[in-house]
């Protein structure tokens, strides 16, 4: 019987060991790496790397780049994830609503923006926006919301917005989507004996099916939140990081510093900080709330 | 009273509905449309919202000037490496994951999940620096192995899903039979699983098909530019030319909308399934 065990957990071991020897070459050696670089002065000047300690670490934090990138970085993701909240929530409970017809319709492009090339999104968008000729920009003109004439990718909070809202366009699905799952899981009896209780519409929605979806919302947004920090291509295709650096948000900053200007170690250590920032605000999101339920409990 | 209330929210619902699907569907609309008007037209200040033009030329350039084509095998080589090697090593790890405890399990779990947290600019560096130290970078093994990076975790996490709703029974029965766990695993297990196996393989596909980031990085050789890099041919010193980006859009859209169009409700549970995960 003993054996029979032993030799289950071997087979299981065998299985694994593939996987994890890929992990171990793709991502973790790197990762490790990666982290020593940044402990050194390796550039393409300096194919010799030696051990300068924190240097560049002091270097980032006291130069102005890093939090410049951070700061255009959390602006861009805070309107985004606002956005991406509010319309993606409303498109689950419309798909969810009785009284609407046709949702089907939305439900067959929802997922359109997401599937295609998310390059397609920049360029779309910068066609919708584009100067004179765009519809939107036109639009916009009309409404009075640009002054006429000016060219919404040279203005630094014009361009930021553009960029943002066409990452709105792609990313709001995921949220309309996971959310609409959810909610079709909720007990139709729940809803109904609520409302024999005597609860109004908007208390139904307050009450009962705020709480049902809470955890999903906070699970798909620190998603997207990951996903929209971590947004390259988009930026990139749309400004380019201009105008003047206005969206040079922080994985376009870093991208540009290793591979254009070739500062490996530099960038190295940027990158540590970048997912430093990234674990301290998942960490806030999630333990924040948790220590309030706990204390709310005691 | 009531009832003039309620007609009033269901207008106002209507309303909403309206204003995202324009919001959704437009900018889909002005790809196509841009794809097959005049350079002419586009240029044209006064752009209407119905095209008055009606062209083929923008994709005669994309197939003939850009060599899109290229681009489109490129990136399909690509792809499907990864995903043909995310699958076989992911496919043994979720079945261990699924019916097997082992010690370790719990924090290999942990670790694959955070695994899915590192964004690739953590680790594309020191990639970067072997590849070329390796004379590997403009090739297509420096973008499929870092690609693995990314793909592997997910495929392993929705995979192991998909293994777990195989019955054990059939499993039992077969180990009844004489058969032994690798052959009940390739030979039962596997073919079980294909539906999921399936509809994994196209979401990786989806998400790795569209990769920008390692691409642009990694790739500095015109011949072996990927899908998303190509587009950027048609931006010259003297201008964008918009009809011959939407026409490219189009056609390297295609293997990603007809893959996710043909497994829509699969695809929408491996998206739903992977955020609760």
């Amino acid at each position: 019987m003993r054996t029979s065990q032993r030799r289950k957990e071997l087979f299981s071991y065998a299985l694994i060991l593939p996987g994890i020897l890929l992990l171990l070459v793709v991502v973790f050696l790197p990762f490790l790496q990666n982290i020593y670089y940044s402990f050194t002065d390796y550039s393409l000047l300096k194919v010799e790397e030696s051990f300068v300690g924190s240097e560049n670490y002091r270097n980032i934090l006291k130069g102005d780049e890093f939090f410049g990138a951070l700061g255009k970085s959390l602006v861009y993701v805070a309107i985004v994830i606002v956005l991406i909240g509010i319309i993606g929530i409303g498109a689950a409970f419309i798909q969810n609503s009785k009284s609407i017809r046709g949702v089907t319709v939305l439900q067959i492009f929802l997922l359109l923006p997401w599937v295609m090339p998310e390059v397609i999104t920049g360029y779309t968008w910068k066609l919708l926006l584009n100067y004179q000729t765009g519809p939107y920009y036109r639009l916009l003109e009309k409404l009075h919301l640009i002054a006429r004439g000016e060219d919404i990718f040279a203005n630094a909070f014009l361009a930021l917005m553009a960029v943002a809202m066409a990452n709105v366009w792609r990313g709001f699905p995921v949220v309309a989507i996971t959310v609409y799952a959810k909610l079709q899981t909720l007990q139709r009896e729940q809803v109904e004996a609520a409302i024999i209780d005597g609860a109004g519409r908007f208390q139904v929605f307050r009450f009962i099916e705020v709480p049902h979806i809470a955890g999903t919302v906070a699970s798909v947004l620190t998603l997207c939140f990951i996903w929209t920090f971590n947004a390259f291509g988009l930026v990139n295709v749309m400004t380019g990081g201009g105008p003047a650096g206005a969206t040079e948000t922080l994985p376009v900053f870093l991208q540009k510093k290793a591979f254009k200007f070739f500062d490996y170690s530099g960038a190295s250590a940027f990158a540590v900080l970048m997912i430093l920032v990234l674990l301290l605000v998942v960490l806030l999101a999630y333990g924040v709330p948790a220590l309030c339920r706990k204390k709310k409990e005691n | 009273m009531y009832t003039m209330k309620r007609k009033g929210y269901v207008v106002c619902k209507y309303v909403l509905y309206a204003g995202l699907l324009l919001f959704l569907i437009f900018p889909l609309y002005w790809i196509v449309t841009t794809a097959f008007r005049t350079d002419k037209e586009i240029v044209n200040s006064a752009m209407a919202l119905i095209p008055r033009t009606f062209t083929l030329e923008h994709f005669r350039a994309a197939v003939v000037e850009v060599d899109l084509l290229k681009c489109l095998k490129n990136s399909l080589v690509v792809t499907l490496i990864t995903v043909v090697i995310s699958l076989a090593t992911g496919l043994l790890m979720a079945y261990a994951f699924a019916r097997f405890s082992f010690r370790g399990k719990n924090f290999l779990n942990m670790t694959i999940l955070f695994t899915q947290f590192i964004p690739a600019v953590a680790y594309i560096i020191p990639l970067y620096l072997i590849m070329s130290k390796m004379k590997m970078l403009n090739t297509y093994p420096s973008l499929w192995i870092t690609y693995l990076g990314s793909a592997f975790p997910v495929t392993m996490v929705l995979l192991v899903n998909y293994i777990r709703d195989v019955p054990v029974s059939l499993e039992e029965a077969a180990r009844i039979d004489g058969c032994s766990r690798f052959q009940v695993m390739m030979h039962i297990t596997f073919p079980l699983s294909v539906p999921g196996i399936v509809s994994t393989s196209i979401y990786v596909f989806i998400s790795i098909w569209q990769e920008y980031l390692i691409a642009v990085s990694f790739i500095s050789n015109e011949k072996l530019y990927t899908v998303s890099m190509a587009l950027t041919r048609f931006q010259g010193p003297y201008g964008t030319d918009w009809g011959g980006i939407m026409a490219g859009a189009l056609i390297i859209s295609i293997p990603a909308i007809a893959l996710f169009l043909c497994t829509r409700k699969m695809f929408t549970n491996n998206l739903v399934g992977g955020i609760k995960g």
